[in-house]
This record gives structure tokens, C-alpha cells and sequence, in this order.
């Protein structure tokens, strides 16, 4: 990605976001060694990456929710970065909400699949009306226009299917016709795709539809589950993990090709999970329970070639780890910042209460991002250099945002 | 207590998102009333009743009457599964050697047999209580429980003599069999049965006021007895009487609230608040006034659910105590089965009138049992309750009921009262409990107890009938 | 006389279930289908002597039989023994073994029955100092266990203990097929390749670490309906859960918190609460001086928003607890209320405690001069998000007030070591789960502080050691109520643990497999009835 077409960009957006981010951005003293579990970092180890030496080492984060009795989380940018959206639960019933970056102040929108039901009788209209909303809505995927998304719901049904809307328009409609259970929508980054799980022909697998002509084919086929797909930045390819217990593989397979064959990223005995393509494509990161100390209980990120060139397993695979003792998303893949390869996670390091750490997979650098925040979660970028993610204040978990705007 | 969060605060949600206060008014109650807290409710409204604009104040007043409905029938599915709780727990401390000597157990027993509708044992048993070395009182209450089981069993000449008893025991079990209220002052009554019988006698004969002034403070979860001759060995027992007693409380209340409304109402209050007083009164029964009232309902443009209801109603009311015949029945049944709150009312009667007439009871049970599977919408949960009640009191598979009810249990709130109404917690409480699933009951009684008094008796009984069949070796495990 | 009485009722029970012919069952219900499962982790080893996480547990359930079993209404009922009898003064318990319970038939076993051999045998191997087992501690109580004949054995205990039977419900192994008969360690083939006599039998155990196991033809109580049923371990418990909602499990032992409101609203699926016995507890070590003092103790409580973290962390799925029971419990003393939140009157208390001045830093001072802290020892074993968010918390709460709370995360087995046998920390954050006996004695009985012994906070108060040995030993169960009422009361007021929560576990069943029952905590104990319909299979 061009950094000099970029940076007017990323200025005009620090200069939104109140100043303080971008104002506060402090260069850190101590640039963290490659690999290194000491929180403290080593002073004076090793040259950073042009990459890593642009981006802040502290931020000042603000709280996008701060509601301190209700929890938030998940938070997804629309591919432009101007909206993010987030879940949040009423007892069982969840809906997203969705906040404008450029409006602050301005009330969230409620995403839900079962708008609100008149009363059913004149005895409940006297009595206030019923319980508006008991369904379970999650998984938004944004359109390119950003307005536009597909999301999973199952408007109190029992029964889980893609829904579509759009902000501040209608409520929304079903997407999938009744079937046994869809979800994981992801729209292709040109809008004209989109790819979802469906489990109606036995196990869940992929299917593609053409948003144009609504015509639709099942992508994948085989007899493990296909989950969390995720495309590539030129719509062309999707990623996804397979698998049915604790040793999934991650594959690529071409979305334009009718009768493509998956290629396989991963073969190995460890569970790989929830693959995502970098900015320019290249390269595919996910999670994985290999670690190159041993520790069975500890996740690392791996970086390998997306094309399916790099090795699949044992030694040659194990090098391509970028980062160990990772804390996982449990719904999205890898977070990649929008510049050079460069992956944001926190790091398992539970006396620091997950610090953020950012490597450059190229060079293998690493810097923490000191947020003051603790207990960070579910970290995303958008395209535009902001990091959110959820983070835990007093009892309670609140999403947060921070530019990654970089010093010119 | 809420900690607000210091610091980066510049983008804020508007308050509808976020858990916030009770509003003010009506809408205010209106919440509180959808998240079952009818106690809440009521006070809120009445604590600002000169706030409320006059145009909502007949919604108001439904609200009130109507919980107090809500509220009645919760206490009575309580008192039912009580009942059968209470007897189970004095059989288990019956059958104990340790407990041989303990004279209160044929009492209570006895008097948990009336309530099961088991007469003929539960006479003998009072008669021999009557006769036991138990305090007088307790000997009096041996006597008058008596004569209302010979009285179910058409002996009532035998029962005569004991019924004429003057002390307020005396007058409610009159009221229960003849429904007359014979309020006459006496010296004031300081013990808490004598009050809450009383109470229920006052309101009976209109003397609301005084009623309320007299139940003021009245501790519902007490024991009548607690047997502590060996402070290691502390035994509590609870007449059930008493939760009768509260029951009808709770109708008279009801009464009180919608009189108002179904009376100088107007439009659709009057003809729901008709409806319900009409209900409140059949249960009380003051059969004369409820049919007056429902007749009014059922002239008034109520749902097709309730108007189902109140036609069944007031043909059980032409019955007058007599079991009507299968001619009479048949049209009757094919023009209310459609209507889920008919049906229910019907496997009430079923206990009653019609529970001899043979071609209607085979359509029941399976009318019944597909009741909510046939329902489009999501069934509200006092329904659902309401159904779970029916069929185990149809003495259907507990197990396969409990599975059927948990579908409307929200998990993650598994107790909690605004997620789950009520009457369909007591339904998995007493589901769990015949399904031996005693944990699982008493969690949920927990939860409940936490909002409604008078849960006490219940939970003591069903915990000692838990550690009476227990037969656990004793096994304590550690995890992370 | 209680040997006849026993005797009598058992026979009784016989005469119910007369279905103990190999073969079909007779209950109407189809054969056939699969049963895919879910849990997360592996287990460890697959025998039921060996086995000491949940997952190996549950497994034995399918593969094992104990003398005695449970039946849904939680009464005992017979299993490998068909009949007992117990001596006079409650030790001697005689059993009586069926003589047409096969081993299952592989290598080694062939047509072999269960003989009083067998279960002399396991008791035996569980015994043996060179066995590592957690149940050596259950089983300390056994005098002896000799042979009498072919299929009769004689169990002596040392004492008689209420509920005996219950106790002796250990899975029976055939020792023959151990490497050594003597004793069981974890290199022995047997524990990845069990032999059992229960309705499944290990069929396949692949590279992947799916355990299939197939239905026992030769089941004493008629083959299972079941065809198969195979544990798929999982890494990730997101991952988990979309394999229930995506076809590719049927089941899924424990629900991840998060997850329970997205499986509830398909409406393919049943969701069975269990484990209602189990609590979550910070143990204060009466080492410390500190701790030592109650209102230090209490006022950890009322500083500590219990409420708020089951909430937050937990979506609300529990209730707070008052004392050392569970409100599903029948000991629970319903009269006491858990210490409320109240962080003024936690100072009060520290303040009445001695601790008046206060160091620059907000912390209170000891009489040393140092700040008021403690470490809080946490176990880590495969996730551990959410007790780090807890520890987060509390560590907030506790600043309020004045007391500095130091972290320190541990290996489970390693904070083990530090806890049961070093007593090394102040406190320490854990939970734990009581079958229906609600069986205190070894968390606070001060005989029980020694090395791997329970009571590791070091709690000692001769009152309440009186009362537990006479819960223990008395026959009368009302009287066991009120003397655990009143323990109930007494440790609310004392504080060892600052009691927190009890939290339901659900398992996520496909509604196509039917005629589910559920064993509170052991789950597969009915599984051999539970059936797929022909048109679901």
C-alpha cells in the first residue's frame, strides 16, 4: 500500500479525532526485541523496521461504549473505517451496534433481525406492550459503500440466516431463504461477492453468491466443517479453516474458478485457525496452537505465503511463526495494520493484562503499544490506521479506539 | 452500586442503550411489570399517582388489578406444588425411626392429605391427632381440619358440631366451604395465622381497609411450629392453610383493584377489568357476582382468547356443582379448544365438574399436550407455565415435560425474573422436582424467593425431602 | 435386621429390571446412529483409575461399571453386583456379583466374565502406593477387600460412613489386562487402551485424538441403542460451538459462557443444566497473620462486588452464595444472606483491624510500615480468560479499600503443589464441586491440613470440628441439616473463603438424540438408553 497517498488521509483523521491521539503519540524510549516476552522490552536492541519506527508506541485510546454495567465486544471497522460496529447482549438477545467514527456524540444504530413486534392484543397494548427483541444477532460483514450489511441473525426464530440492511434504512430483510443454519458472511472488498457458511446440505461448507444476479454455488466441498472464510484484498480468493476437532488446517481456494481445488496452508497436526489475508494480499496469518516452546497451551500467529508456495508443515513451517503466546480472537482472524506486513495481537502476558504488541512479519521486529488499557481483546484495524478492540474497565468490557495515525 | 468509568470519554451512547433508571409513570410500571416485579410496580405507580395524566390512569388501574391477578394465580400454582411437596417431606420424616416420637408429623401430614384431596387418611389421621398429646390450639386446628375433610366426604352432619367453631380458623374454614365471611370484631389477633386468616375473612366481606391494616408486616415465611426440644435437631413445619389463606390475598386484591375500572370504566379497560374480576371472583367463590361480571366481559369486545374463557366460565358457573352431561359439553369444547387460555381452564374444571365425563376427558389430554406446538408466535411464559402446570398435574413424563419447558427457559438468565416469568419457573421447579431433580428445583425456588415472600415453607419441605434420599458417597473435587 | 432388610429390597429392584439379557433391549426404541461429541481438551488417559480430568471421567462413564450405580432418581441400584448385604455394625459389606457381565471382547479378554477377582483387584491396584490416583484419598477408608468365592467379595471398612454404597461405586478394571496387576501407571498400554464391561467399548482411538467407541453387543443390559459414539477433543471453544451449530458434533459437554445465548436461540438444539453443586471461592490462608484476622476477611468481602463480576464475566449465570454450600444444596441455610457490597464497611472493619495509616501510595500500612498485600494465586490451565478478568477485578476492588493485591499465575499442577502440600500463598481463587452429600468435612475439619489434604487454608475452631464429625457420623438426616445449617451460618460469619458463586454448566444435545437423562456431573451414566430416531439417524 502507497504511505504518501495514504498520510493526508491519516492527517485529516488525526486532526478529527480531537487531537489527542495523534497530539499524544509519544516516542517510546524502548523498542521491544524480536520474539521478546520481556515486558519491559530491551533497550537498544536492534533496528526497527521502517514500518514499526512509524507507528506511535503509546497511544491514549478512547472508550467508544464506556457503559459500566454492559459489556461490549467484537468490534469490526466497514472497509472504509468510517463505521465500527460492535455486539452487545440484553439478556440472551444480542444486537450490533453500529457508531459513525466522524460523528461523535451521535446515538449507535441498533441492528436486530426482529425489529420490534406490535402487541399482540388489546390486553397487552394496555398493559405497554411485549418484550420487544429476544434475538441472537452477530457476525456483520459491511458492503464496500459501507452503508450496506450482511449480518447473521435469527429474528427469534430458532433458526440462523443472513440478513442485509442498510444504515438508517429499513429494517432489515433475509438474505438466505429458511434453511438449517448460515452464517460467517463476508462480502468480497469490490461488494461483489459474498461468501458464507451454510449448513444446508449436511455440514456447513461454503457457499458463493453473485450479489448481482443472486445466483449462488457451493464452494467448498468434503466432509469436515468449513469455517470463518475471509477474502483477499483483490476478491478473488477466500481463505478459510477446515476441520472437525483440534486439528484444523487453514486453505485457500480461488472464489472466480468454478471447479478450483483448494490449496492447503496448513497440514500439520496443530489447530490453525481463522486465516486473513494482508493488505497487499501476499500473505495469509492465523492463529495457531503450535508453539515453539512446547507449551500445549499456547497460541502463536503464523504468516505464510498465500499463494500456497510456503511450506504446509513440520520445521519449515514452524519458522514462519511471527509471534508466540498470542491471546486469540475468538471470532476473527489476525489483525493486519493497513502498512508494509504488519500484524497487531495481544500477548498472552497475564500479569500485564494482554499487552498490545505490533510485529513486522517481514523482519520479525516487534513493539509494544502501550494503551493503558488492560485485559485487550478482539483487536482490529481499519484501512485508515484505526486500531480498536475491547478492553476491560472495573468489571466491565468496553470497546476502544485509537489512530495508529503515524508521525509524517 | 455502579462505577462510572473515569477518563476518555468523548463518543456516548444514548441512555436507551444502556441499563438505565425505572422511567417515571406509567411507562415506568409498565417495565417493571413486563420483568415480573408486580410489588415494584405497584408501588411506583401508586407513589406517583397524582403525577399520572388522567388518560393513563385506567391503564394504571388495569395494571394494578391485573397484577394482583398475575400474582394469584402464581401463589395458588405455589400453594399446589406445596402441597404435594409438604406431603412428600412429612412421609420421608415419617418413615425415619429417628422421628417416631415427634407428634407434630401426623398433624402436618394430615393436614397436607386435605390439600392432595386424600380425605379418607387424612381424617383418620386428625382424629388421632385430635386425640394426641398436642398443644390445644394445635388439637383445635386437628378438629376443624377434620370436619372439612368429612365434609368432602359428604359427612357433614359429623362435621357440624367442629365447624361451629368461633375462632378465626373456625370462621375461614366456613368461609372455604359455604364462602360466607363472618368478619365479627373480637379482641385483636397478634399471632400471624390469626391475622392472615382474618385478612382473608375481612376482604371477604368488604372490609378491605381494615384487611390490609391487619396483614401489614404479616412474615410469610415463618414456621407454625418449630420443634427444637434438641437444638442439633431443629424441625419446622408449615400449615398449609396459610398459603391458602394468602392465595385468596391475592384475588380479593384483585377484586378491589379492577371493581373500579368494570365498573365506571369505559372501552376496552372495562371490558378486560370486567373479565378478570369476573375470573378473580369465580375463584374466590363468589359465583353470584363473577357471573354478573362475566357476562358484562363477554358482552364487550374482548379477544377471542378471553371471550373463549368467559364462555367457559359462565357455563361452569350454570352448572352450579353438578357434572354437566356430554350433550352439554360438546359444543362448548369445540368452540373454545382453539384458544390456549381456554384449554387451560378446562384441565382446571377437569378437577372439578367434568372430570366424570368420559368422551371430553380423552380430548383433553391430547389437546393438551400439543398445545404450544400448534402456536405460531412465541407463546408468552405465563402460558407456558400455566401449560407445564396442567400436564404434570395430568401426571405427565417429567423428564420429557421438563425438556419441553426449558425451550422457553432463557440459559443464560436460567432463574432470573425479568427473562423468565414466573408461573414458568414454578413450573420447572415442580417439573424438576418430579423429576428428582432437586438442585436444579431448589435453585430455582431460590431465585424466586429472592423477589416473592412466602417461599419459605416450600423450600424448607423440599430440601429435607433431598437429604432424606440422598445417596451420595461424599465426594468433594477441586478445578480451576 | 438390616442384612435381610437389604437384601429384600434389593431382590426387589432385581425384579424390575429384568432386562439383564445380551441382546436388544425391549423398550421400543430403535437402534442405530452416531452420537458425536465434543469436549474441550483431551483426556489425559482413558481408564477410570488413572483418569483425573472431567473429560477422562465422563468418558469412563461409557466404557465402566462400578459395583453399584446411580439411576436418574439417584437411587442406588445394583450394576456388577446383583445383591448385598451389610454386617450389623455397617462395615462389612458383602456383595454379590452378576456372573453374565463380559469384558469386552478384544485381545487378551476374550470371552472373560467379571469376577469377584476383578473387583478385589481394582481396589487393590487403587491402593497401591505406586498408583497415582485421585481416589486414593475416597478409597483410604477400605480396610480390606478379600475374595470370597468365584463372584462374591467382602468389602471392610475402617468406620461405618453414611451412604457407603454410594462410595463404593468405583469402575471396576480388569486387572489381568494391566501390564502389572499390581498397580496402574500412566505408561501402561491399558490407560490409552482400556478394557471396561460398560455398554461402549473403545474401538479406535486415532492419530487425531478421536476416541470411537462402539456399541457392547454383549452388554449385560442389552446392547445400547447407540451405535457409536466418538469424543472429538477441540483446542478452541469458539471453534467448538460452530461445530454444533455447523453439523459436525452433536453434543457439546460444556458450553462456553458466551456461546450459551447463540446455541439457545436454534432451535435444533436442548440445553441440560448440571453441576448445580459446584462453587467458585477465594481460600484465605490463616498462615498469613493478616488473613488470620476475620475482619480482614470480611472485609475482602464486602469490598469484593460479587455481583457485579458474576455479570459481567459470567452473563449472570449463577447466584451468590453465603456459605459453604450451594443454594441447590439442601444444606444451604436459607436464613443467611451473603455479605453484602459495601466497600465503606470493609474500611471500617480493616480500620477496627489495626489498620489506620495509610502510605503515599493509597495503601494501607502494616505495623512494619509496609502496604497491606496480598498475593492472589491463580491456576491457569488451558483457557484462562476469564479468571484473569476476575483477578483484574478484584485487584480493583480491593485498591479501593486500601489493600494491594500482587498476582501470581500458576500451572495447575504446580499450584497445586504450592497449595495442598506447600501452603505457599495467601490466597487463592478455585472452585469446587460436592456430589448430593453435601460433604464438608475435609474443606474445614482441622485433622484435614495436612499435605494433599483439603482443608488447605489451615482453618481450625474445635466448635466446628464437633459439628462435622457429628454431620458425619449421625444417621439422622434432619439432624445433619441443622448441624449443617448451622456450619452454614458459622462460616458465613467466619469467612475462610470469601464464598462467591455457583454457576450452571450446560450441555448442548441435538433434540435427534432422545431420551436423555443427564448424571449431574458425570453425564453418560443413562447413555446407554438414549436413542436416535430411524428417519434422524
Amino acid at each position: 500500500m502507497n504511505r504518501s497517498r495514504l498520510l493526508p488521509v491519516l492527517v485529516g483523521l488525526g486532526l478529527w479525532l480531537g487531537g489527542i491521539s495523534a497530539a499524544s503519540a509519544v516516542w517510546g524510549a524502548r523498542p521491544a526485541g524480536p520474539h521478546s516476552d520481556d515486558a519491559a522490552g530491551t533497550s537498544g536492541l536492534g533496528v526497527l523496521s521502517r514500518t514499526l519506527t512509524t507507528i506511535p508506541r503509546q497511544v491514549l485510546p478512547k472508550n467508544v461504549t464506556a457503559t459500566p454495567d454492559q459489556n461490549e465486544w467484537n468490534p469490526r471497522f466497514s472497509p472504509n473505517g468510517r463505521y465500527l460496529s460492535f455486539e452487545r447482549r440484553n439478556g440472551s438477545a444480542q444486537a450490533i451496534f453500529v457508531v459513525d467514527t466522524l460523528a461523535p456524540g451521535g446515538a449507535a444504530e441498533r441492528i436486530s433481525s426482529q425489529p420490534t413486534r406490535a402487541a399482540a392484543s388489546a390486553e397487552e397494548a394496555l398493559l405497554g406492550g411485549s418484550r420487544s427483541d429476544d434475538s441472537f444477532n452477530a457476525q456483520i460483514s459491511f458492503y464496500p459503500d459501507a452503508k450496506s450489511f450482511v449480518f447473521t441473525g435469527n429474528a427469534g426464530t430458532g433458526i440462523y440466516r443472513l440478513y442485509e440492511g442498510t444504515l438508517g434504512g429499513a429494517p432489515p430483510k433475509a438474505l438466505t431463504a429458511q434453511s438449517k443454519e448460515d452464517g460467517h458472511p463476508a462480502v468480497s472488498p469490490d461488494g461483489r461477492w459474498l461468501v458464507y457458511v451454510s449448513a444446508r446440505a449436511g455440514i456447513g461448507k461454503l457457499f458463493l453468491r453473485d450479489l448481482t444476479t443472486g445466483a449462488e454455488r457451493q464452494l467448498t466441498t468434503g466432509d469436515k466443517v468449513d469455517l470463518y472464510p475471509a477474502w483477499s484484498p483483490d476478491s478473488r480468493t477466500v481463505a478459510y479453516t477446515s476441520g472437525d476437532n483440534d486439528n484444523h488446517d487453514v486453505f485457500v481456494i480461488d472464489a472466480l474458478a468454478p471447479s478450483a481445488t483448494p490449496r492447503q496452508l496448513s497440514a500439520w497436526k496443530y489447530d490453525d485457525l481463522r486465516p486473513t489475508f494482508s493488505p497487499d494480499g501476499s500473505l495469509v496469518a492465523f492463529y495457531s496452537n503450535y508453539s515453539p516452546t512446547g507449551e500445549e497451551k499456547e497460541w502463536s500467529i503464523l504468516a505464510v505465503p498465500a499463494d500456497g508456495s510456503g511450506p504446509s508443515k513440520g520445521a519449515a513451517l514452524a519458522k514462519l511463526v511471527v509471534a508466540v503466546n498470542v491471546v486469540t480472537d475468538l471470532e476473527v482472524g489476525p489483525a493486519w495494520l493497513p502498512w508494509g506486513r504488519t500484524i497487531v495481537y495481544a500477548r498472552n502476558l497475564k500479569a500485564e493484562w494482554n499487552p498490545i504488541y505490533i510485529v513486522d512479519t517481514e523482519t520479525r521486529e516487534e513493539l509494544r503499544l502501550e494503551t493503558q488499557t488492560r485485559m485487550n481483546h478482539d483487536l482490529t484495524c481499519s484501512r485508515t490506521g484505526l486500531l480498536a478492540f475491547r478492553a476491560q474497565v472495573a468489571s466491565w468490557d468496553d470497546i476502544f479506539v485509537a489512530a495508529l495515525g503515524r508521525t509524517p | 452500586m455502579k462505577k462510572r468509568h473515569l477518563g476518555f470519554v468523548l463518543l456516548a451512547l444514548s441512555p436507551g442503550a444502556a441499563q438505565a433508571a425505572v422511567k417515571p409513570g406509567l411507562e415506568g410500571a409498565q417495565e417493571l411489570f413486563r420483568q415480573s416485579h408486580w410489588e415494584e410496580a405497584r408501588g411506583h405507580l401508586r407513589s406517583q399517582w397524582g403525577a399520572i395524566p388522567e388518560k393513563d390512569r385506567p391503564a394504571a388501574t388495569f395494571l394494578i388489578g391485573r397484577s394482583y391477578v398475575r400474582e394469584a394465580e402464581f401463589y395458588r400454582a405455589l400453594r399446589r406444588f406445596g402441597s404435594e411437596v409438604g406431603l412428600a417431606y412429612l412421609e420421608e420424616l415419617e418413615a425415619a425411626k429417628a422421628n417416631r416420637s415427634v407428634v407434630w408429623i401426623p398433624l402436618f401430614k394430615g393436614l397436607y392429605q386435605i390439600e392432595v384431596d386424600r380425605n379418607v387418611e387424612a381424617e383418620r389421621l386428625l382424629l388421632a391427632a385430635a386425640q394426641s398429646p398436642l398443644p390445644p390450639e394445635w388439637k383445635a386446628t386437628a378438629r376443624l381440619r377434620r370436619a372439612l375433610a368429612l365434609q368432602r366426604l359428604g359427612r357433614a352432619s359429623e362435621a357440624a358440631a367442629a365447624l361451629q367453631d368461633q375462632s378465626p380458623e373456625g370462621r375461614f374454614c366456613r368461609l372455604l366451604s359455604s364462602g360466607m365471611a363472618e368478619p365479627q370484631s373480637g379482641p385483636p389477633r397478634e399471632g400471624r395465622k390469626d391475622k392472615l386468616l382474618l385478612g382473608a375473612i375481612l376482604y371477604r366481606a368488604g372490609r378491605a381497609t381494615e384487611a390490609e391494616a391487619l396483614l401489614s408486616g404479616v412474615n410469610l415465611d415463618l414456621p407454625d411450629v418449630e420443634e427444637n426440644a434438641d437444638p442439633k435437631k431443629v424441625l419446622r413445619f408449615h400449615d398449609p392453610l396459610l398459603g391458602i389463606a394468602w392465595e385468596r390475598i391475592c384475588w380479593e386484591r384483585a377484586v378491589v383493584g379492577l371493581k373500579p375500572l368494570a365498573v365506571g370504566g369505559a372501552g376496552i379497560e372495562k371490558g378486560l377489568a370486567a373479565y378478570y374480576l369476573g375470573l378473580s371472583l369465580f375463584n374466590l367463590g363468589a359465583l353470584g357476582e363473577a357471573a354478573t361480571f362475566l357476562k358484562e366481559a363477554s358482552g364487550s369486545s374482548l379477544s377471542p382468547e378471553l371471550d373463549a374463557a368467559a364462555r367457559l366460565l359462565l357455563a361452569a358457573l350454570a352448572w352450579n356443582g353438578r357434572s354437566p352431561t356430554a350433550p352439554e359439553l360438546a359444543p362448548l369444547w369445540e368452540n373454545t379448544r382453539a384458544e390456549p387460555e381456554a384449554v387451560l381452564l378446562w384441565a382446571e374444571l377437569k378437577h372439578g365438574d367434568v372430570s366424570k365425563v368420559e368422551p371430553f376427558v380423552s380430548k383433553l389430554e391430547p389437546r393438551l399436550r400439543d398445545l404450544l406446538a400448534a402456536s405460531p408466535e412465541r407463546p408468552p411464559g405465563s402460558l407456558v407455565g400455566k401449560w407445564g402446570l396442567a400436564r404434570l398435574r395430568q401426571g405427565d413424563d417429567p423428564a420429557a415435560l421438563l425438556a419441553a419447558l426449558s425451550e422457553h427457559r432463557d440459559k443464560s438468565n436460567k432463574n432470573k425474573l425479568e427473562w423468565n416469568d414466573p408461573l414458568l419457573l414454578v413450573a420447572l421447579a415442580a417439573t424438576s422436582y418430579r423429576d428428582h431433580e432437586y438442585p436444579q428445583s431448589l435453585e430455582t425456588l431460590f431465585e424466586l424467593a429472592k423477589t416473592f415472600p412466602g417461599l419459605r415453607p416450600l423450600q424448607w419441605n423440599l430440601q429435607g425431602i433431598y437429604a432424606a434420599r440422598q445417596r451420595a458417597g461424599g465426594e468433594a473435587r477441586i478445578s480451576q | 435386621m438390616k442384612c435381610a432388610m437389604v437384601a429384600g429390597v434389593v431382590a426387589g429392584v432385581l425384579a424390575l429390571s429384568a432386562s439383564g439379557i445380551a441382546g436388544g433391549r425391549d423398550d421400543g426404541f430403535p437402534d442405530g446412529g452416531k452420537l458425536v461429541y465434543g469436549e474441550y481438551g483431551r483426556p489425559a488417559t482413558l481408564d477410570p483409575i488413572t483418569t483425573n480430568d472431567m473429560v477422562g471421567l465422563r468418558l469412563t462413564e461409557l466404557l465402566f461399571n462400578g459395583l453399584v450405580s446411580f439411576s436418574p432418581k439417584n437411587e442406588v441400584v445394583p450394576d456388577l453386583a446383583e445383591k448385598w448385604s451389610v454386617s450389623p455394625d455397617n462395615r462389612v459389606y458383602t456383595f454379590t456379583l452378576r456372573s453374565d457381565v463380559k469384558w469386552h471382547s478384544k485381545a487378551g479378554a476374550g470371552d472373560r466374565t467379571v469376577t469377584a477377582d476383578d473387583v478385589v483387584g481394582t481396589l487393590d491396584v487403587i491402593r497401591q502406593p505406586k498408583t497415582l490416583t485421585p481416589l486414593k484419598a475416597a478409597y483410604e477408608l477400605v480396610a480390606e477387600a478379600r475374595k470370597l468365592d468365584g463372584q462374591t467379595l467382602e468389602i471392610t471398612l475402617k468406620r461405618p460412613i453414611v451412604n457407603a454404597l454410594g462410595r463404593l461405586s468405583f469402575k471396576v478394571v480388569p486387572t489381568f489386562a494391566l501390564k502389572n496387576p499390581d498397580f496402574l501407571s500412566r505408561d501402561d498400554p491399558f490407560v490409552q487402551n482400556p478394557v471396561g464391561s460398560g455398554p461402549f467399548q473403545l474401538s479406535q482411538l486415532t492419530d487425531e485424538g478421536d476416541v470411537v467407541m462402539e456399541a457392547n453387543p454383549s452388554y449385560y443390559k442389552g446392547r445400547p441403542h447407540l451405535d457409536r459414539v466418538i469424543l472429538k477433543p477441540f483446542a478452541d471453544k469458539n471453534v467448538l460451538t460452530q461445530a454444533l451449530l455447523f453439523n459436525s458434533a452433536d453434543m457439546v459437554v460444556e458450553v462456553n459462557s458466551r456461546d450459551i445465548a447463540q446455541i439457545q436461540g436454534d432451535k435444533r438444539f436442548n440445553l441440560y443444566p448440571y453441576n448445580a453443586l459446584s462453587y467458585a471461592f477465594l481460600g484465605h490462608n490463616y498462615r498469613n497473620p493478616h488473613l488470620a484476622k476475620k475482619e480482614v476477611r470480611q472485609a475482602i468481602t464486602f469490598a469484593t462486588n460479587r455481583q457485579e463480576m458474576l455479570d459481567s464475566f459470567y452473563s449472570g449465570r449463577g447466584a451468590l452464595i453465603s456459605g459453604p454450600f450451594a443454594p441447590g444444596s439442601w444444606a444451604y441455610n436459607l436464613d443467611v444472606k451473603p455479605i453484602p457490597f459495601n466497600p465503606a464497611r470493609a474500611k471500617e472493619l480493616l480500620t477496627q483491624a489495626g489498620y489506620t495509616k495509610t502510605g503515599s501510595d493509597g495503601y494501607l500500612l502494616t505495623d512494619e510500615g509496609k502496604p497491606l498485600q496480598f498475593t492472589l494465586k491463580i491456576p491457569i490451565e488451558k483457557e484462562n480468560e476469564t479468571v484473569k478478568r476476575v483477578a483484574l477485578a478484584f485487584q480493583n476492588y480491593l485498591k479501593q479499600v486500601g489493600i494491594k493485591i500482587n498476582l501470581e499465575f500458576r500451572e495447575w499442577q504446580a499450584w497445586k503443589q504450592d497449595v495442598f502440600v506447600d501452603h505457599d500463598f495467601d490466597i487463592v481463587i478455585a472452585n469446587w464441586a460436592f456430589d448430593d452429600s453435601a460433604d464438608i468435612s475435609t474443606l474445614f475439619h482441622s485433622g484435614e491440613t495436612g499435605a494433599w489434604r483439603n482443608n488447605f487454608v489451615g482453618y481450625s475452631n474445635p466448635e466446628i470440628d464437633g459439628m462435622i464429625v457429628e454431620a458425619k457420623t449421625t444417621l439422622d438426616r434432619e439432624k445433619q441439616r441443622t448441624i449443617n445449617q448451622r456450619l452454614h451460618a458459622l462460616l458465613s460469619d467466619e469467612q475462610p473463603y470469601t464464598f462467591l458463586w455457583t454457576l450452571t454448566n450446560y450441555a448442548a444435545i441435538h433434540k435427534k438424540v432422545r431420551h436423555v437423562e443427564l448424571h449431574p456431573f458425570k453425564l453418560f451414566t443413562f447413555a446407554d438408553t438414549w436413542y436416535i430416531a430411524k428417519k434422524d439417524q
